[in-house]
Formats: structure tokens, sequence, C-alpha cells
């Protein structure tokens, strides 16, 4: 797997790259919904007091000419707002879904990627 | 707000009763039945938007169940949109997969007919071999499609009762021009394993979400707040058909959490935000131009769920093929983020929708599971449920009516 490079400043963060800068929401929903809670809690811990920084030097980037480096943070970035709710509402992985189980449904956004 | 003095809704609309309703509807295959034929295949439906087939010769083939057919909507060469029965007329093989396409050609993959993006019949290989052929007569059988607020509307059936602007009705003017300024960003599509009135009815009102959607953030908090969210009644429209309403905003104190300020700070891209005054909206979308609004529940009959709010509106489609089946297909459409905070922003936004449609489909699929005992043979809906009691008597009013005829 090629290595995706982070911006010089969030360099510390790629640990959590080759499992957590995914290329669809689709992936991003089924990697929290597959982690063990200690694992998303150490993604949440390691995210949350960096996110402003990362959201300030996104708004800087333009979404249609994104250099690699940063459409790797903005996949971080995204996979930290797939899991925010864990912490920050239920208290658990998900909604509830007993009878609506989440293989039912198939998610595609527009910025879904191939790569 | 508190709640609301007295039952005004049953006040206002006393012709739809307060009694409890039979669960027929969504248990009898015999029920639904005549719903597909007295209103499915008689509505006009919502195919897509015409944002779909932006060009001359872009066509759009689907299978839908719920009609017993497959449709192909196409931009003509004369750049207006046709429908079409997708079969083909000489020996009723269908003529294209399922997708969008684009081509000046349908060929039959059987024996090569071809028709023109109109419907026309102009090709037909060995014509010389058939007897008196008509090719005039032999076009592709049309369906009835017309445009409203961007939205392509298609009726199967062959001669529809009243025009798309009379089925709109009082909705017919009140959407100007609020849906062309966004574009769809997400799609979400299921196999429900539920009467497709289960889905429609746990949108419509706004009881349920102070329960199964406790936690998540629609406006408030109940869980942190205490305060119980309620419709106010002036929000809450039941057309002859149609049906509207406003679900409020800001109801009760509560802390953001840090990533819903994150979300706010870089793009407030989220629907239960309450600080929209000031937006120009149509006059169907928040009719008291109340302060205090989130956003609209607006359901089009018989089977569209559009959620709007000043910065995103949601499209759900609901298309029944049994009793207990339909399919689900939900689009998100927002103005498109220009730089990458924005787009986390939205993000925030598109999970916090889906994991509340998902609150509502579990809600509905369970109610399903357990219809089938007949333990429990009756629904009770209160003042602030109306707008479900509305959809179970109008669907009723069509149901009656189509059996009455066929009696006769």
């Amino acid at each position: 797997m090629k290595e995706k490079p982070l911006p010089a400043p969030f360099a510390e963060l790629m640990e959590f790259v080759p499992e957590w800068a995914l290329a669809t929401e689709a992936e991003r929903f089924h990697q929290r919904l597959s982690s063990e809670m200690a694992t998303l809690k150490r993604f949440y811990d390691a995210l949350l007091p960096r996110m402003d920084a990362i959201c300030a030097y996104l708004q800087e980037c333009p979404l249609q000419n994104l250099s690699e480096e940063a459409r790797t943070l903005l996949d971080l970035a995204l996979s930290f707002i797939e899991i925010s709710r864990v912490f920050e509402v239920w208290g658990k992985k998900d909604v509830r879904a007993d009878f609506f189980p989440p293989e039912q449904v198939q998610i595609r956004s527009l910025y879904d990627r191939s790569d | 707000m508190n709640a609301p003095t007295g039952r005004p809704l049953a006040q206002r609309y006393a012709h739809l009763g307060t009694g409890p309703i039979s669960v027929e509807p969504v248990a009898s295959p015999e029920y639904f039945a005549l719903e597909r034929a007295s209103i499915f295949k008689r509505s006009w439906l919502i195919i897509g938007r015409e944002d779909d087939l932006p060009n001359p010769g872009d066509y759009l083939v689907k299978d839908i169940e719920t009609l017993q057919t497959s449709l192909i909507i196409a931009r003509g060469e004369d750049g207006k949109i046709h429908a079409f029965h997708n079969m083909c007329s000489h020996r009723g093989m269908a003529v294209c997969p399922a997708g969008f396409h684009s081509g000046k050609r349908l060929n039959c993959p059987f024996h090569g007919w071809s028709y023109d993006l109109q419907g026309k019949l102009v090709g037909v290989p060995d014509e010389d071999q058939f007897y008196d052929l008509d090719r005039k007569s032999l076009g592709l059988t049309g369906v009835q499609s017309e445009v409203w607020e961007g939205f392509i509307f298609i009726n199967v059936d062959p001669r529809p009762t009243e025009s798309l602007k009379d089925f709109l009705g009082e909705l017919y003017g009140g959407y100007l021009g609020y849906f062309d300024t966004m574009h769809k960003v997400d799609t979400y599509t299921a196999d429900l394993r539920m009467n497709w009135k289960l889905y429609v009815d746990s949108s419509i009102e706004a009881y349920h979400a102070n329960v199964v959607h406790e936690q998540n953030n629609t406006g408030q908090n109940q869980k942190t707040s205490g305060i119980r969210l309620y419709l106010n009644p002036s929000s809450v429209r039941l057309y002859k058909r149609h049906r509207s309403i406003g679900v409020p905003a800001g109801v009760g104190q509560r802390e953001y959490s840090p990533t819903e300020t994150l979300a706010y700070k870089y793009g407030a891209m989220t629907p239960y935000d309450a600080r929209q005054e000031g937006r120009l909206l149509p006059p169907g979308i928040n009719v008291d131009k109340d302060p205090h609004w989130a956003f609209d529940i607006l359901e089009i009959f018989p089977n569209t769920i559009l959620f709007l709010s000043a910065p995103m509106y949601v499209a759900l489609y609901v298309w029944p093929s049994a009793v207990d089946q339909c399919k689900l297909e939900a689009e998100i459409y927002t103005p498109l983020p220009q730089n990458a905070a924005e787009r986390v922003s939205l993000e925030y936004a598109l999970v916090s929708l889906r994991e509340v449609v998902r609150e509502d489909l579990n809600t509905a699929a369970g109610i399903q599971r357990r219809v089938r005992s007949g333990a429990v043979r009756q629904f009770h809906f209160s003042d602030q449920e109306i707008a479900v009691r509305h959809n179970y008597k109008v669907v009723d009013e069509y149901v009656s009516a189509y059996r009455a005829a066929v009696a006769k």
C-alpha cells in the first residue's frame, strides 16, 4: 500500500492514517461499527484537541484542488466526524439498529473516491 | 414551545375524526393490491430531478416494481423530458438496462428494433418481412410526465384524471426556486421489510422524537434539556392529500458538543441550526416565518418525503412492492462546500441526518415485525400525530372509492 503523507504540522497523526484515511463514507461508517470501543477512543482522543487546527488548515484548501497531504488530512477529519457521536452523544458505537441492521443501507456520497 | 392547549388540530381538521385506525392497511396484502391499483398506478410520482438529465440524449432507465414496469425517462433532441415504458413494441423485450445512459437511439437487444429518444420507432431490420407494419403507431408506449420545481413526475395512468398542477394543489406555487440552489451530495438506498406507510408515518410527527431521537441533535436534546418537543399546531398543514409540518428549533437550553461547535464554526451546514432568521425562503417553507424553526417536513402524496431547511433538503422516496416490502431512496442536497473545512462541516450534517433516518427506519421495521402477530389491531393517534392519521384517511379514500367502483 502506498504511504499517504500528512501535512507537516499534523505528522504526529500518521499512525491513524492506514485505518482512518478512507476513501468513502461507507468505509468510514463500517470502520466505526467494526472497531473496538478502545480503538475508537484512542482515535477520538488524539484528534479532538487537533480538530480546530485541522479545520483552520483545511479552510485554506479549496476542495476542487486538494494536495495529497490535505486530502489525507481531510479523510482523517471525516472519520473523526463519523465517530464523534460515539463519545459526545450516544455513549455507544451506534444508534439502535436491532430491526434495521446497518448492512441493509447502501451509502453513496458525491465525494466517494475509488482509490 | 410548551404543550399546545387542548387538542386544536382535531378541531381544525374535524373531518379526520379522532377514533382508532385499523392496522389492516399495513398488514393486508389485499389492501396493498388496492393501493397499487388506486393510488400508485394513478398518481403523479417523482422519478428524478431534471438535473439528472442535463443534455439532449441523456436518459434514465428505472425498474419500478411498485408500478410493475420499467420506465425510460429521456431528454429528447427537442430538449424536453419524455417518459416511456421500457418495453419493445415488437415482442415486449426490455429495450434498455437500468441506469443512466446517453445516446441517440434505443436499440432493442432482441431483434434490433430501434427508437429515438422521443420514443419514435425509427428502425426495423428486415421490415419488408412484416405485414403492413404501421411504424407510426409502434413507438414506445408513452407515459405522462411533467416537471415541477425541477422534479420530474410521471403518471402511468394513460389518461390521468388531473394535471400535475391540480394534483399538487396548494403546494404548486409555494416553493419557487428553492430547490435550484442545491446539489445532490449523498444518497442512501435500502430494501426495507416494512409497509411503505410505516416509514412515511415516522417522519410526519414530532412526538416520537422525544424518545426515538432522544440522544440525537434534532434541534434539541431532551436527554439534557428535559424539555419536550411539540409541533406548533399552526405549522401543521393538512391538504387534500399532501401534508406539511414545521419542526421547531432551539427547544430548551443545551450545550453544543465539541464537534457540533466545530461544525458550526466552519460551515454551519446542519439543518437543526436555529440561527436561520433572515434567510429568504419561499412562502411554502416555514409558513409562519417562525424564528424558532428548524425545518419543514413536506409529504407529497403518496410516496415522497421532503425535509426542507435553509441550508439543506432531503428527498426520500418510498417504493412499495408488497404489503411488507419497499425500497427507500434518500437523496441529500446542499450548496456545495468550497473549501475542505466546509466539507468537514457538511459531513457532520450528513452523519447526523443518516443516523436519525436509521433510527426511524428501525422503529418502522420493528412495528412491521410485530404486525403479523395480530395482537394489536388498531393504531391510536394523538393531536400531535394528526398528520399520520391524515395519511391513513387519504389512502383509505382512494382505496374505498376504487373498491366501490370495482364492485359496480
